[in-house]
């Protein structure tokens, strides 16, 4: 059988994604199933055009839906520890956030029960994996992970509790982390066998239904702050949490993209790689300067927004947006880098000016829904918004 | 024939035959050989076969390998000790039942009442 061309792939790729085929693994494998039943028709002497026909009868949209509904069903049937202590993890977060809103005593303690929910969960899903999955590579990976993370999170818990060596530990758990996703990245590309890879394609609907929740509790929690005009320490740490997260995943989800892909450039790696460096840099805002904040803040936007739309946006109308939002994210950038720096007047920080801000940037995270690369990057885009806003001013 | 019916009860023992058989198979490979075996009169759909090998794996009966072969993600499945183990009694079950169902669906002996003297 002749084997399609590239261009041939990614149009099946992109109808069983615009059908709603979105879980990457089963997206792989019905692609190749497709393909091998299109060959199987070309072989016998049928055009492409006239064998996808044939295809998309057999294979209607709504049967895609169902295909990935009943899937996900049966895989979410397993009533495992780490979904139970996700579930209690979500509680806490929204417990602690509404006891801090109400100003209840007890939400430090909630948020900290919450963060160790979460490790607790990473703990036993990487277990689970690595028992499960003894044939696979690169368990130590997982285990580097999984120690950066479990250093962010106990980093807040001691800055929370008031513990001396918070900033250290969370140094130490950014370089880690910078250190292992950048070794991950050059180990994974092109390979299909890594446990890292597997476990996160796995649970890349779970990741993403946490960053969301997350950051839909942050964004309430921090609406008083931004509007009354005063800093809120735990909406500041929720916030830090979900840009590390959000950023985390965006940098894992370019393996499942260059998986299939040939040898990504040497800019395009170098673009990866400095964009994980400053996902992290709202957690080292106790170590690094405001000024280099703001200069590395304003290559990043363009850096991570053009990797975003290489990955992840194949339509011109759309491209052109995420082009656009790019741009307009990086001159607000650069505007409150040059207020900061004190080489303007703080005129950018009115409430006008940030009101309009924060409501196209909502609008652009909403129009880009389904793309799960520009999405994600948007989601990174709107909580550094909130992290940066000069809350000192208030909107009103 | 209508087989969709009678298929989705018997689709876990057929595909952990097959792999019982075959080392490792991957899914365009195991509805061509159903096909080939039932001489087409069984076509395994796309929806009836991905959510049960999903199943099958996440419950620890299967474990997966994935190639990229012509530019695009190969995903093998095969066989645990312990789906090895189940194939044997699933199959053996389905045998018995397929016999029991022969003989409901075999025609009643037509018993002549002549033999009564009536």
């Amino acid at each position: 059988m002749g084997s399609l061309s590239k261009e041939q792939l990614q149009a099946i790729r992109d109808y069983l994604a615009r059908q709603g085929m979105t879980y990457k693994p089963l997206q792989d494998e019905v692609l190749d199933h497709v393909s091998c039943d299109i060959e199987k028709l070309i072989a016998s002497g049928q055009s492409f055009d006239a064998a996808w026909l044939a295809i998309t009868k057999e294979l209607p949209p709504k049967q895609i839906q169902t295909i990935q509904l009943e899937t996900m069903e049966t895989m979410n049937k397993r009533e495992s520890l780490s979904k139970w202590l996700a579930y209690l993890s979500f509680f806490l977060l929204f417990a602690g956030s509404v006891f801090k809103l109400m100003k209840f005593p007890g939400a430090g303690q909630m948020l900290i029960g919450s963060f160790i929910a979460i490790a607790l969960a990473l703990i036993s899903g990487s277990t689970f994996g690595m028992i499960a999955n003894k044939e696979k590579r690169g368990g130590w990976l997982l285990v580097a992970i999984l120690l950066g993370v479990l250093l962010f999170l106990a980093s807040f818990t001691f800055q929370i509790l008031h513990l001396p060596g918070a900033i250290e530990l969370r140094t130490m758990a950014v370089l880690a982390l910078c250190l292992s996703y950048s070794i991950s990245f050059f180990y994974l590309r092109g390979n299909e066998n890594y446990l890292l890879t597997w476990l996160h394609e796995r649970y890349t609907p779970a990741i993403e239904r946490f960053i969301f929740i997350l950051f839909a509790a942050v964004f309430v929690l921090r609406m008083p702050s931004l509007t009354l005009g005063y800093e809120d320490f735990v909406s500041r740490i929720l916030l830090v949490i979900t840009i590390a997260s959000a950023g985390l995943h965006f940098h894992a989800i370019s393996w499942q993209y260059l998986k299939a892909e040939e040898k990504p450039g040497v800019i395009f790696s170098l673009g990866l790689s400095f964009s994980l460096v400053v996902f992290m840099l709202p957690a080292l805002v106790d170590f690094l300067d405001i000024n280099a904040r703001g200069v590395l803040t304003v290559l990043f936007w363009p850096v991570a927004g053009f990797i975003a739309t290489y990955m992840g946006v194949k339509d011109g109308k759309q491209k052109a947006i995420s082009l656009a939002a790019t741009a307009f994210f990086t001159a607000v950038s650069s505007v409150w880098a040059l207020v900061a720096a004190g080489f303007l007047v703080t005129a950018a920080n009115g409430w006008v000016f940030n009101g309009f801000v924060l409501a196209a940037l909502l609008s652009l995270l909403v129009f880009f829904r389904q793309n799960r690369f520009f999405r994600m990057y948007m989601l990174i885009v709107v909580s550094h918004y909130l992290f940066v806003y000069p809350w000192k001013l208030g909107l009103w | 024939m209508s087989s969709s019916e009678f298929i989705k009860g018997t689709l876990k023992t057929i595909i952990l035959k097959l792999l019982a058989e075959n080392k490792q198979m991957y899914g365009y490979e195991i509805s061509q050989k159903v096909e080939e075996l039932s001489a087409s009169e069984i076509k395994l759909t796309y929806g009836a076969l991905y959510p049960v090998l999903y199943k099958l794996e996440n419950e620890g009966l299967l474990v997966a390998e994935t190639e990229v072969v012509d530019g695009r993600a190969r995903k093998y499945y095969s066989l645990t000790p312990q789906g090895v183990e189940l194939a044997k009694v699933k199959v053996s079950e389905l045998q018995k039942f397929t016999e029991t169902l022969k003989n409901i669906l075999l025609p009643a002996p037509n018993i002549s009442l002549e033999i009564w003297g009536a």
